[in-house]
């Protein structure tokens, strides 16, 4: 049992990391119907940002904290105005090539412009482990999992309660039916974008201890939570909550029960079952019903 | 009639011009860097040319190799095997009197054919045993093969340590599947023995709670961590995170400076082994190292060096023949013993070179410590080549 809990926890720790980076992609998919390719380099750009302000120039924590999220936020912003704007009525199938393309350029030139190498970032949290009988856990996963789940449940209940977030759900069910309430679609979609490139930013804070900050494990996060995505429901935002744990789950276990090697795999093979049976992910609703 | 001569004149001339141009670059001694310039192994690859630059400064500066210059010429393998294939192609289009790299072993097992068809001298930075199996004569190793830098390591932690129940954390590629065959092979040859788990990992994998559950499980009271660099210092946070308490060995990867850098303090008590090390008692590693230390503010990991050694190779072997006929140069390089009295500059000290390019040099076991900033690989023992001249040489740890 106690092997159990702790398996729980790791795979529960990595799963709430995907997820909230698969937010990303439902977000951007409900308000806008575009698919970034780019979300993982979404969260790598903090990441240097980060190590630019917390490591080199010796900037206290919160301080660099709150300046990565501006900057994730103004990167949202730029990415929205100059290029999702201009080839939005190009379909989703330019967006999908655009942004491959923009997650070349940020990763290769992050490597030149800073370096290849590995990064050092410390950890946020306390590392001493905790004890409790025979179950071996640490604080800094428990963090983890506490403060994203906060950071998802107000996210929650600002879409679900506030005006904006009726907006912005208004948006996703209809884009003409929401401007002919009076909505500013456009505006919607700029906010979007903005919040998304702001939740990134923080799961790139929560990330890098865990990962090191190199400039290709934007690669590595944004394929994770697009199957997280997929698997949970892509116009849900529960769906990539959902789909992020499962995919976290599944590795662990897997790898605990049946083999470690190619735990990507069954995660792949989970994928294929979800959308043989349930297209729509485990959470997600059916276009036509939604 | 004075128009037309002209016009001949300034022809032939523009022809001689440009007809100059290859005959100007044989001149040259060009050598095809075939390396992980981005992908996984980015930051080896980085370490690697920036040893290929130096060597290639240096010696030209000198007056290059028999009076011709050396020029390099980068191509990157994006640290995928099939990806390297076409790289080694496309430098061997360019017609390079030699290749040096790449590092990752599949990648080297999946190119080193195509050397070995064009005759030219490939000097790689692999360690997986298979390489040495493929009965390629233009195949070089800067660095000790894992079939020989294995038992050396296993040695010393089963005499010293004693543990009860070793466990393997080994990279799910050719350079991890080769070192789980090796220990295996040794444990059960040489200790009667064999691991309790031997687990692969993938690479930039982040959470290993399931393979944790595992050594809790097979109760294993020593881990070897057979990873790359940056999954090694991810094991190590996670173990002192976890609070276990093992003895960690690992190879060069899981020592070397770009894992001490990630690792930090959590590096503290791993033991491992290096040919290469910044602080070995050898003049050329120490000096590169300084100047690597000047020019990057950094200490260099052991990739500089087999960088860098991977083009004095090139010098030796061409010196050695007197010339640069490839097929003399293989022979030549083959069963050779290359001192500092052969090649005062290359990294290493003493280095020989068996008849299937297997490199035998001291290696040294180092045992990690913190100083409160840096974490530092201490030395304990040099331990001396198992075949070659050296082989006989006893240390002070071997004795006891």
């Amino acid at each position: 049992m106690a092997n159990f809990i702790q398996l729980l926890i790791g795979g529960v720790s990595m799963g709430i990391l995907y997820g909230v980076v698969a937010i990303g992609f439902v977000l951007l998919w409900q308000t806008s119907q575009t698919i970034n390719f780019g979300q993982g380099e979404l969260v790598m750009v903090p990441m240097f940002l980060m190590v630019a302000l917390h490591i080199v120039l010796k900037i206290p924590f919160w301080p660099s904290f709150v300046l990565t999220l501006l900057g994730s936020g103004i990167m949202g912003y730029l990415f929205e105005r100059l290029m999702i704007r201009k080839l939005l009525p190009g379909g989703v199938l330019v967006i999908v090539i655009a942004t491959l393309g923009l997650s070349g350029f940020l990763r290769y030139g992050m490597q030149i412009a800073w370096t290849p190498q590995t990064l050092f970032f410390p950890h946020l949290f306390s590392t001493k482990p905790i004890e409790l009988g025979d179950i071996i856990f640490s604080p800094e996963d428990i963090w983890n999992i506490v403060l994203i789940s906060v950071i998802i449940i107000v996210l929650h209940l600002c879409i679900k309660r506030t005006k904006l977030g009726m907006a912005m759900q208004a948006v996703a069910q209809s884009r003409e039916t929401a401007e002919l309430m009076g909505i500013n679609v456009r505006h919607i979609i700029t906010l979007v974008f903005v919040l998304n490139s702001v939740l990134a930013g923080t799961a790139a804070v929560f990330a890098a201890p865990i990962f090191f900050v190199r400039y290709d494990i934007g690669i590595f996060l944004g394929v994770k939570a697009f199957v997280a995505a997929i698997i949970g429901g892509f116009n849900q935002i529960r769906g990539a909550l959902v789909g992020g744990l499962t995919v976290g789950l599944a590795e662990t276990f897997a790898a605990a029960y049946i083999t470690t090697a190619y735990r990507d795999a069954f995660v792949m093979i989970l994928l294929l079952v979800v959308l043989l049976i349930k297209p729509e992910g485990i959470v997600g609703i059916k276009e036509e019903a939604y | 009639m004075l128009k037309k001569t002209l016009i001949s004149i300034s022809i032939l001339s523009l022809l001689i011009f440009f007809s100059s141009g290859p005959a100007a670059a044989a001149e040259k001694v060009r050598i095809g860097v075939v390396i992980e310039l981005t992908g996984a192994g980015a930051s080896l690859g980085d370490y690697w040319t920036k040893g290929v630059k130096y060597a290639t400064k240096e010696i030209n500066d000198a007056g290059g190799i028999l009076g011709r210059p050396v020029e390099y010429k980068i191509f990157d393998t994006q640290s995928k095997p099939p990806i390297s294939v076409s790289a080694v192609k496309k430098a061997l289009a360019w017609k390079p009197y030699a290749l040096s790299g790449p590092i990752y072993s599949s990648s080297t097992l999946a190119n080193m054919f195509l050397s070995q068809e064009a005759k030219t001298p490939q000097n790689v930075g692999s360690e997986n045993w298979r390489i040495s199996t493929k009965g390629s004569k233009y195949i070089w190793r800067t660095s000790t093969q894992q079939g020989f830098e294995i038992p050396k390591l296993l040695s010393f932690i089963m005499a010293e340590k004693k543990p009860k129940a070793i466990a393997m954390l080994h990279v799910n590629n050719d350079y991890g599947i080769g070192a789980k065959e090796t220990t295996q092979k040794i444990l059960k040859e040489t200790y009667n023995t064999k691991l309790v788990a031997a687990m692969a990992c993938e690479q930039k994998q982040a959470d290993y709670s399931a393979e944790f559950s595992t050594l809790r499980r097979k109760k294993a009271d020593a881990l070897f961590v057979y990873l790359l660099e940056e999954e090694a210092a991810i094991v190590y946070r996670q173990v002192r995170k976890m609070g276990l308490k093992l003895v960690l060995f690992a190879p060069n990867s899981g020592i070397s400076e770009d894992t001490l850098r990630l690792g930090k303090e959590s590096a503290e008590g791993v033991y491992g082994m290096s040919g290469f090390e910044y602080n070995a008692p050898e003049p050329n590693c120490v000096r590169v190292s300084k100047w690597f230390k000047k020019q990057y503010k950094e200490w260099p990991d052991n990739e500089f060096m087999k960088g860098y050694n991977s083009v004095y190779l090139v010098k030796t072997g061409i010196e050695q023949t007197g010339g640069f006929d490839k097929a003399k140069y293989s022979q030549k390089m083959h069963n050779i013993f290359i001192t500092p009295k052969v090649q005062k500059n290359i990294c290493g000290g003493n280095l020989y070179y068996d008849d299937v390019g297997d490199l035998h040099a001291w290696d040294y076991l180092v045992q990690v410590k913190w100083d409160g900033t840096h974490a530092k690989p201490k030395i304990v023992a040099a331990l001396p080549p198992l075949k070659g001249p050296d082989s006989s040489k006893k240390t002070k740890w071997y004795e006891k």
